[in-house]
């Protein structure tokens, strides 16, 4: 290839890297964080956290008290079934009023029959949320999160272009070198170990975040702009409702036949014109055995039968391009292959996050303490504390909210606000105090060093303050995996402390030498 | 040159949408899966050729094309 294209290459790399590497951090920490949402919801809610029952309460009483509690005036209906990582029944819908419609959210404990426990959504959900819209508008959220996989995209593949020797350089971290080096190594390192994991989740994050960005268009044009008629175009319209009340079947019988007569295990429900003549159940189950995120169960909500599993939802064709897009959301999320698999992508999350963060490294380390760059050294400066300051704050950010919504947010009247309060705090407060204090590298070990004990901490407090912490495996999982990344930071800043005294040690072993010598001349 | 790209990979999507193989549904799932690439690549190529005239002409000839053969396409969906 030729010199100056393979140059322009490296140079387009760099330039994605700096102009989204805080972005692209910020997404993919978060991400990883998200990746256990699930599990999370579940520990994160001790008053939810309970053995699952043998005998589980009749559905549909719940779903009546539910609708008969807002008056009657709901529909999209949704219900989510407990289930190891959430022990408790979760029912939706939109609610009509007169200013509006609102979309509401109740919790059933799977022990207690009609009891209702009311817990608002903590941390996990804002995690979700910071991962897939940054917190902001929807649409722009989203689509900023999109095209940052577009350009993630780009840079994995001008990073395999411009690394010709990938192979040679996947055993490759010299320790012992310069910053620059040691760097350099861990950046290609990371980025080639994570390189499948990494094109996965960028093309699939594009998709899921640029489709919010490409209906309007495909609105536009082939529907006059109406984005309903768009979305029906391509999951199928909606049963329309008879008019004519009628009872409904038995939830959990239809349920049971369902668990019984397929392969799958029904785990959400969506209850489609729910009391009428025309009303639907649209069950929704996992799968280990397919690469999609449900099998979708269409069973008439009057009659109680039920039509064949399908793998992909509404009017989507049986075809490869249908297979391959109904991959896309287990493949993002990681869902297809239990508890274990989410953790593996948890930290492979985290190993691209920090590729990341070192590949910005490197570009300002040649700026700060090198002849690189056309501004001055104090600009690169504050411009390494800063990417100090947003790195490591999200990291302590995430940590801190559990905190915050156990000792405080989960008995306020707004739990969301509370999250939100203490992520944007902890993690302003450690942008200042890395633009404040002067030395990048020990105000970053410092930041570690508390996110490390606040994520050793976490698993004590929990088991302190809510039951079931070690018996729960939703609880047990999320436990472990914080005590696990709080053990490993604490590892790599120990051994990193200790690399550091054998360097130092060595420089004065060598800045002695010459004494030595002369000392011992006539 | 990624806004050129954006324009580039819309109307091209577009086209795609509306004037795509298959169902409906099949060609929008396809153009969703292509997208990233489409417009991954088109800033690859104004890169890889050096952000010059070419790949500008190239790909707003490639986007009137599709932009006309859009608008000349009576779209019954």
């Amino acid at each position: 290839m030729q010199r100056d294209r393979l140059k322009r290459i490296n140079h387009l790399h760099t330039v994605v890297g700096l102009v989204l590497g805080w972005l692209l951090f910020v997404v993919c920490f978060s991400g990883s964080v998200a990746m256990l949402y699930e599990e999370m919801q579940g520990w994160e809610n001790p008053s939810l956290r309970s053995p699952l029952p043998e005998k589980p309460p009749a559905i549909n009483p719940l779903i009546d008290a539910f609708v008969a509690s807002h008056g009657g005036h709901v529909d999209n209906l949704f219900l989510m079934l407990p289930d190891k990582a959430r022990p408790f029944y979760t029912l939706s819908g939109s609610v009509h009023r007169d200013e509006g419609n609102e979309f509401v959210t109740q919790r059933f404990a799977a022990t207690g029959g009609t009891a209702v426990l009311e817990a608002e959504d903590g941390p996990a959900l804002w995690l979700l949320r910071f991962h897939q819209n940054l917190q902001i508008e929807r649409r722009l959220g989203r689509s900023l999160v999109g095209i940052a996989g577009v350009f993630m995209l780009l840079s994995l593949l001008t990073g395999v272009i411009i690394h010709r020797k990938i192979l040679r350089d996947l055993y490759k971290i010299r320790w012992h070198r310069s910053s620059h080096l040691k760097w350099k190594d861990l950046h290609t390192g990371l980025g080639v170990w994570t390189l499948p994991f990494s094109i996965t989740i960028a093309f699939t994050g594009a998709i899921l975040g640029l489709v919010v960005l490409f209906l309007p268009i495909l609105a536009l044009v082939a529907f006059k702009g109406d984005q309903d008629r768009a979305i029906e175009a391509v999951i199928g319209p909606p049963p329309e409702p008879a008019g004519i009340v009628a009872t409904m079947a038995p939830l959990d019988d239809v349920l049971t036949r369902i668990n019984r007569d397929t392969p799958y295990r029904a785990s959400r429900v969506g209850l489609e014109n729910y009391g009428d003549a025309n009303a639907r159940y649209k069950v929704f189950a996992d799968t280990d055995r397919e690469l999609v995120r449900f099998v979708q169960v269409d069973a008439n909500a009057v009659t109680g039968e039920f039509g064949e599993p399908s793998l992909l939802f509404g009017a989507l064709p049986e075809s490869a391009i249908g297979r391959v897009y109904a991959a896309v959301t287990p493949l993002h999320y990681g869902t297809y292959g239990g508890a274990l698999l989410k953790v593996v992508y948890y930290f492979a999350g985290l190993l691209v996050s920090i590729s990341i963060v070192v590949g910005t490294l490197i570009y300002l380390e040649r700026r700060v303490n090198g002849p690189l760059g056309r501004r001055s050294a104090g600009f690169y400066l504050a411009i390494s504390r800063l990417n100090a300051g947003i790195t490591t704050g999200v990291a302590l950010a995430s940590v801190t909210v559990f905190y915050a919504d156990r000792l405080w947010g989960m008995h306020s009247d707004d739990r969301g606000y509370t999250t939100a309060l203490a992520f944007l705090a902890s993690w302003g407060l450690a942008i200042a105090v890395a633009l404040v204090f002067g030395n990048t590298r020990r105000t970053s070990r410092r930041l570690m060093s508390a996110t490390a004990v606040l994520c050793l901490g976490m698993p004590l407090l929990d088991i302190a303050t809510a039951p079931y912490a070690l018996q729960s495996e939703a609880a047990f999982t999320v436990n472990a995996v914080i005590a696990a990344s709080g053990s490993l930071v604490l590892a790599y800043l120990v051994s990193s402390r200790a690399r550091q005294s054998a360097v130092e040690a060595r420089s004065l072993k060598v800045a002695n030498a010459p004494q030595a010598v002369s000392s011992h001349a006539p | 040159m990624s806004v050129l790209a954006f324009l580039f990979t819309a109307t091209v999507s577009t086209w795609l949408i509306v004037m795509g193989p298959g169902e409906f549904a099949s060609r929008t799932l396809l153009t969703v899966l292509l997208i990233p690439f489409i417009w991954g690549l088109a800033m690859f190529y104004c890169y890889w050729d050096n952000l010059s005239w070419r790949p500008a002409l190239v790909l707003s000839i490639a986007s009137l094309i599709a932009a006309t053969m859009i608008a000349t396409n009576d779209v019954q969906l």
